[in-house]
């Protein structure tokens, strides 16, 4: 109000906005809406609990790993120390002096995945993809087998963590906010009540909505912290305040972007039920529908070749150079002409022939294990072209990627994986058709595996752009609408 | 009485376009789901008979070598598809698709297919059974919301009830009328997929798969009874039709997101199992527990003892033969204890979600589909358990083999040739039969068929007395 006791449009509007918002308040409190409120707090600490649990099985395996390794390496050392005074105390077949020996047995590395400081909030694909591999100088086909137990059926369920939280339930408790606030005032009578007062109906929307955007603001900030606390989520780790910070911003703008889905429908005036039916309908379409029938496209598209094919390949390669013998052999040699140099080797050593078996065979599934990697690659990037079909999607992908536990990070660790593979049978092939011995001082020569993070890859920034921006045309259409509907009524 | 009830409810649900287009809808995504999991199925199951052939061809052809490096060559068990995963992938994403069987180690089913897909695949895969499931549920509640608490708004509930029908008669029109409404969408689309099933099957597996079919046609039925009784049950309590939906709506994520994805949490954590890293490390330390050389000493005293001789060279058989085939009888115990303590949590973890299903009829009827459609993990562990049965006789014949060599000579002569490979029969799979199945899920149609019931008699209580609607009476 001005001095002269004149209101301006522009401060009228702002005081029966300001009025609507406290009418709206304690009706929204007076319908017990904070009842569905608290069922999210339970949801969210059962769900923060679970994420805190399977991290710290995670976690227990990696230390299980890394004692194990400690303690095989220190035994080999030691082992290498005795036999080299008395060669009685192996079997001929366990003697590490022989460098294949080491490399598959005793002196195996593990490659480890560290998980993400936000990692118990979204378990993600971790459940299905192997943190850590046991590393020796097999082909990579073998190595690639390292399934975590986890009972099938809860696989194929998928796991109640906060991301399912804030994907699936968040929603529905936004809705149940909001799928009636202007159907419920006709259904009761008092929209032209309300319309006969001084005051547009986009002031009353906006009042509205602004008390319920202010309530899942506060909803999704408070469900991000509790979640937190629960899972045991230390803050302090580095990038963890910054994901943390990214997590509450994407659970806003898809709360926006569902609160303003709401206003669209009961600005297009349905009754409380229509409008409840429509809303649940867009739900499911867009967290269960569009996502399967985007699964279904894809693979169809790009399906993955069958690992029965590899298989199958791998067999017959390894047939066939089993069956060229010593002939494998010589090719081998003329590929590593370098090898030939130390000295001649024995074209009968087993462990000779094995590495050179298994190169062949390695190189003759190429063109099948490439297939796999195309194919997989091309579904990931339509996957991420199309995600942009379900909000709920693009919110689930860029949860799991500031957790860390999203495909994109684990198929990268696998090719970590893979170039380290590489490296040591580059360290090893050469002692190997060399016959040189594998000595004490040999054990901490072996390279170590090193996990090099991947640049981030800000999928969260773009996700709470495109939802805010989604939210913002909704609210955009619904209160031009809504002007409409106004005139329609006057 | 009941008939005229239910055409009228038949003929308003067909007036109402929502419903009009929701169930037109779900038709299609479940003939969609139908035609991918029939294609999918079938690419599947050509390409696991051309495998398993091959692999028996790899093993014929083999060369002649000594019999324990044919076993060390081993074959490969592929899983087959059965004929009903069209309607239900179950955990067939999750499990291994086949396995190596090789002397001296029990492998794992390797590679679980989702690895090679996306991360919309956890979205949950598109197959009948997630329609049946989670669809077909929200249609129902769609046109039974309104029944009861609709007519009480508009005020002929209560006309009705004066004019002097009953009842009883009243919720059973009602309900006939939803369920005729239901058959007439669902019926086609059944036998259409029954048509597909007839004629790409073999006709030898038929008569348990029709027997299968029936029981999965009973459960779902009995799983929409629920719905429809649920909602009419709520409908006639709720005062309005919005509560009524909102209600049924609460019920139906309930029972399709919130349980289902819980009860895996609490059994996780209720039963929890060691790391794959616990139990390869286990594993092998007991494998080689025996590998100092100390048992097959003691061996091989009894052994020259048993015989009256002084060395091995001069036993009636080769002795490397009999060790052999007692440190496979060794590791048999080994690899026995850790996959039946790896088996028997995962039963324990399964218990835990049947018991929860009595919050969530979902529960119960995934599982009943699943195993019935043999998508479930029990299944899995049969066809396992199968083929870790064929690689123990396929070791055990080997090592006869070598035991059947000179006890001394050269290693040329220790050899055998494709009359020994071709003495392998085979590897077949019969599937479980539907009784087997039962005999597992028998709960779970005993938990839909009590909720249908109870859910039935509180649908008859709340319209008879102690509601509105007896209020309604009294008004």
């Amino acid at each position: 109000m001005t001095d002269a006791g004149i209101e301006t449009p522009t401060a009228r509007t702002v005081g029966s906005l300001r009025r609507v918002f406290a009418f709206e308040w304690r009706l929204l409190r007076a319908e017990r809406a904070w009842g569905v409120v608290a069922l999210l707090a339970l949801a969210v600490g059962f769900a923060a609990a679970h994420g805190r649990s399977w991290t710290a099985f995670q976690q227990r395996a990696i230390l299980d790993a890394r004692a194990e390794e400690s303690a095989r390496l220190v035994a080999l050392a030691r082992t290498l120390d005795s036999v080299s005074r008395d060669t009685s105390t192996v079997a001929p077949w366990g003697d590490p002096r022989y460098p294949y020996t080491a490399a598959q047995v005793q002196a195996r590395r593990y490659a480890i995945l560290p998980p993400a400081p936000l990692a118990p909030l979204a378990v993600g694909q971790s459940d299905l993809f192997p943190s850590y591999f046991r590393v020796g100088l097999t082909s990579r086909e073998t190595f690639l087998v390292n399934d975590e137990t986890v009972n099938p059926a809860h696989l194929a369920a998928g796991p109640f963590d906060l991301s399912f939280v804030v994907v699936l339930l968040y929603p529905l408790v936004v809705l149940a906010l909001g799928y009636n606030l202007l159907s419920a005032e006709r259904e009761a009578g008092t929209l032209p009540l309300l319309l006969s007062q001084p005051v547009a109906l986009r002031t009353v929307l906006l009042g509205k909505v602004a008390l319920r955007a202010a309530a899942v603001v506060a909803i999704a900030v408070g469900l991000t912290l509790g979640g937190a606390l629960v899972a045991g989520v230390s803050l302090g780790a580095p990038g963890a305040l910054a994901a943390a910070g990214a997590w509450v911003a994407i659970t806003v703008a898809y709360g926006l972007f569902w609160l303003a889905l709401a206003l669209l429908v009961n600005v297009y005036g349905g009754s409380s039920a229509t409008n409840a039916l429509a809303l649940v309908g867009t739900w499911l379409a867009f967290a269960v529908l569009v996502p399967a029938l985007l699964n279904l496209g894809v693979t169809t598209l790009h399906p993955a070749p069958s690992r029965v094919e590899l298989m199958q390949a791998t067999r017959e390669a390894s047939n066939a150079a089993s069956a060229k013998g010593s002939a494998a052999l010589g090719v081998y040699f003329q590929d590593h002409p370098e090898l030939m140099r130390g000295g001649t080797p024995d074209v009968g050593d087993f462990a000779t022939q094995t590495v050179a078996t298994a190169e062949m065979v390695t190189r003759a599934v190429q063109p099948v294990t490439q297939r796999f990697e195309v194919e997989i690659d091309a579904q990931q990037r339509l996957v991420d072209r199309w995600q942009w079909l379900s909000p709920a999607l693009v919110t689930q992908l860029a949860l799991t990627d500031l957790a860390g536990t999203e495909t994109g990070r684990y198929r990268d660790f696998q090719r970590q994986v893979d170039r380290y593979s590489d490296t040591l049978r580059a360290f090893y092939v050469p002692r190997i058709t060399r016959r040189a011995r594998f000595g004490v001082a040999d054990v901490s020569a072996v390279p170590a595996f090193r996990y090099a993070p991947p640049r981030p890859r800000q999928s969260g920034m773009v996700a709470t752009v495109v939802l805010l921006a989604g939210a913002g045309l909704l609210t955009w259409v619904a209160l031009r609408r809504a002007r409409r509907v106004t005139a329609a009524m006057a | 009485m009941i008939l005229r009830i239910a055409r009228k409810e038949l003929t308003e649900m067909a007036r109402d376009g929502r419903l009009r287009w929701a169930t037109g809808i779900v038709v299609s995504l479940l003939l969609a789901a139908l035609a991918a999991g029939w294609t999918r199925y079938r690419d599947v199951q050509a390409l696991t008979v051309a495998a398993q052939a091959s692999a028996r061809q790899h093993w014929l052809a083999q060369p002649p070598r000594n019999a324990h490096a044919a076993a060390h060559y081993g074959v490969y068990a592929f899983k087959p598809a059965l004929p009903l995963s069209f309607v239900d992938r179950g955990v067939d994403p999750y499990v291994g698709v086949f396995a190596w069987l090789e002397a001296h180690k029990q492998n794992d089913f390797k590679y679980r297919p989702a690895q090679d897909g996306s991360a919309v695949e956890r979205f949950g895969t598109w197959t009948a059974a997630a329609v049946l499931q989670l669809l077909v549920p929200l249609v129902i509640v769609m046109a039974a919301f309104p029944t009861f608490a609709g007519e009480r708004e508009q005020g002929t509930l209560g006309q009705l009830l004066a004019a002097g029908v009953r009842t009883r008669d009243l919720l059973l029109g009602k309900a006939l009328g939803i369920a005729a409404a239901l058959g007439t969408l669902l019926v086609p689309v059944a036998l259409l997929g029954a048509v597909a099933l007839a004629l790409g099957s073999e006709v030898a597996a038929l008569g348990d798969t029709w027997a299968r079919v029936g029981v999965l046609a009973l459960s779902y039925l009995l799983y929409f009874t629920v719905f429809v009784a649920v909602a009419l049950a709520v409908s006639a309590r709720a005062r309005t039709a919005r509560g009524a939906l909102v209600g049924l709506l609460a019920f139906w994520s309930l029972n399709a997101f919130l349980v289902p994805r819980g009860v895996t949490d609490l059994a996780r954590r209720a039963h929890p199992v060691p790391s794959a890293l616990e139990v390869n490390l286990a594993m092998e330390r007991a494998l080689s527990a025996t590998g100092d050389g100390s048992d097959a000493r003691a061996l091989q005293d009894s052994v020259l003892r048993a015989h009256h001789v002084s060395t091995i060279d001069s036993l009636p058989f080769n002795f490397r033969g009999l060790t052999l085939e007692r440190g496979e009888e060794h590791s048999y115990h080994v690899f026995d204890r850790t996959y039946s303590a790896l088996d028997a949590a995962f039963r324990s973890q399964d218990r835990v979600e049947h018991a929860l299903s009595a919050l969530s009829p979902l529960v119960a009827v995934r599982a009943l589909s699943m195993g019935l459609a043999g998508t479930d993990y029990p299944q899995h562990r049969h066809f396992a358990e199968a083929a870790e049965r064929y690689r123990r006789m396929l070791v055990r014949t080997m090592n006869g083999a070598v035991s059947s060599y000179a006890p001394a000579g050269p290693a040329s002569a220790m050899s055998s040739d494709s009359t020994l490979w071709a003495s392998i029969p085979p590897f077949e799979y019969d599937a479980p039969t539907v009784a087997w199945v039962l005999g597992r899920y028998g709960w779970a149609l005993g938990v839909l068929a009590l909720w249908a019931a109870a859910a039935g008699a509180l649908a008859l209580l709340l319209a008879r007395g102690g509601s509105p609607l007896a209020r309604e009476r009294v008004r």
